[in-house]
């Protein structure tokens, strides 16, 4: 599961121009310490989703990696 | 009566060869592109209503099949009659590209109303790159057909073989749409032969503009506005279109949309009419320094609401095609709980294939972050419509 959510992460990380993650914690914030913006938290949504078929952001805002996990793990 | 009349892809058929199988068999059938132009011919001939069912249409149970008039006994004899066929009437339906295909009645003025028959165009060879079924094609038909020509089919055909066609029957005449001529793309042939490249259907840009005057230095370009409820109404030497003095009064801009008179338009019962006038549903941009010019910018339900910025689709296909790797490219909307919509694409690359940091970087140059896909894929073959245009699903 942590490593298909680090591959989606790493995706939209490089399509930006950042260097991937080598491993996500569950207390990093999407924003401030993964660095994405909107769009990026759009595109990741998107990715997730086909991943895993599962929408994280459905019925809350997800601020942080742990937050995806759950709702990806429920 | 030598002359040739169609090339498919495996026939040769002259207008005598023609006239005999009128003659001697006037029925209607439809199971190829000979068959469809056959049978709009002997209805034209009989001066009777003829259907012409869509692609995806199987009922056919109401359509007369046999038709009735005296054998055609010359060119000119054939040529007159079919111009004083005036209860015919041809049913056809939209290609349903945005909804249910509705069922639109033309009669024979309105498809040839931007027509040019006489004498300078008795050497003129055709090619043929649209469906038979659509408006599109109909157009062509009667413009080659009216003036005695020959048809060459290109429509569905690989690129290789509509290079060879065009040099080696030696067309003249090609109308298509922009996404036809871009798969042409590219290309170090030239073809002095053709003399005249008509684009439709679709938004034409300037970049693909400039591809094809290399392709076929000897060629005017002529763009035109047409569409299946109303049929030609525009043409233009590029992109920008102004409306000719005899159709004054009969098209105007209304916040942006263009609206057609309902003088201009195809009888149906499934054509929405606003007052005494068509919306078209074609948002238009206006030069700034002329207002009497307009250039079509995308279809007003065609914008894709990214984090609360309206994205022109049309607009970053341009951007995408600029790259040198890139034929053609398609962008749509996917949505998402963020920003309402991402951006996605199907590019049709080059080998060896772009990487999806090339693009991004290459798209940054010239576009705000909104704009710029986030989901791309790479294609050998972006899909078509049976109209030929790039299909927007």
């Amino acid at each position: 599961m942590n490593e298909r959510l680090l591959t989606c992460v790493n995706t939209v990380r490089e399509n930006k121009g950042l260097a991937p993650m080598e491993t996500l914690d569950r207390n990093m914030n999407l924003r401030t310490d993964v660095g994405l913006d909107s769009l990026d938290l759009a595109e990741l949504t998107v990715r997730i989703e086909n991943e895993f078929g599962i929408d994280v952001f459905e019925d809350s805002l997800v601020a942080t990696i742990g937050e995806i996990l759950d709702k990806l793990e429920s | 009566m030598n002359q040739l009349f169609l090339r498919t892809i495996d026939r040769r058929i002259t207008y005598g060869e023609l006239f005999e199988d009128i003659n001697r068999n006037p029925v209607w059938s439809d199971e190829d592109l000979y068959a469809i132009f056959r049978t709009i011919l002997i209805s034209l001939l009989a001066d009777k209503p003829v259907i012409l069912p869509d692609e995806s249409q199987h009922d056919r149970s109401s359509i007369p099949q046999q038709y009735n008039f005296p054998p055609i006994e010359s060119m000119d004899d054939f040529l007159r009659r079919i111009r004083s066929a005036l209860n015919w009437r041809i049913e056809l339906f939209t290609s349903g590209t945005t909804g249910i295909p509705k069922r639109i009645s033309h009669r024979l003025e309105t498809l040839i109303r931007t027509a040019s028959i006489n004498e300078r165009h008795r050497d003129d060879i055709w090619g043929f790159a649209y469906s038979a079924r659509h408006i599109a094609g109909l157009q062509v038909f009667f413009q080659a057909v009216l003036n005695g020509n020959p048809l060459v089919e290109l429509f569905m055909l690989p690129r290789e073989k509509i290079l060879d066609r065009i040099e080696t029957d030696g067309i003249t005449h090609i109308s298509a749409t922009p996404t036809f001529y871009r798969m042409l793309l590219p290309c170090d042939q030239a073809f002095p032969n053709v003399r005249r490249i008509t684009f439709g259907g679709e938004k034409l840009d300037d970049g693909l503009l400039g591809a094809l005057e290399k392709v076929f230095p000897n060629a005017k370009f002529t763009n035109i506005y047409a569409s299946t409820e109303a049929g030609t109404l525009l043409n233009a030497e590029g992109s920008w279109f102004r409306v000719r003095p005899e159709l004054s009064g009969k098209i105007r801009i209304e916040g942006k949309e263009l609206l057609i008179h309902r003088c201009l338009m195809g009888d149906s019962d499934a054509i929405e009419l606003d007052g005494n006038w068509y919306r078209s549903g074609d948002i238009v941009e206006i030069d700034p320094n002329d207002p009497e010019r307009f250039r079509f910018r995308h279809r007003n339900n065609e914008m894709i609401n990214v984090g609360g910025f309206k994205v022109n689709p049309h607009d970053v296909e341009d951007a995408l095609r600029k790259h040198p790797a890139v034929r053609n490219a398609q962008v749509y909307g996917k949505q998402n709980r963020i920003t309402g919509n991402i951006l996605c694409c199907r590019i049709e690359a080059f080998q060896p294939h772009p990487t999806v940091r090339d693009i991004r970087a290459f798209l940054e140059k010239s576009l705000p972050d909104f704009s710029i896909p986030r989901m791309i894929e790479f294609t050998d073959n972006l899909e078509t419509t049976v109209t030929g245009k790039l299909r927007r699903t």
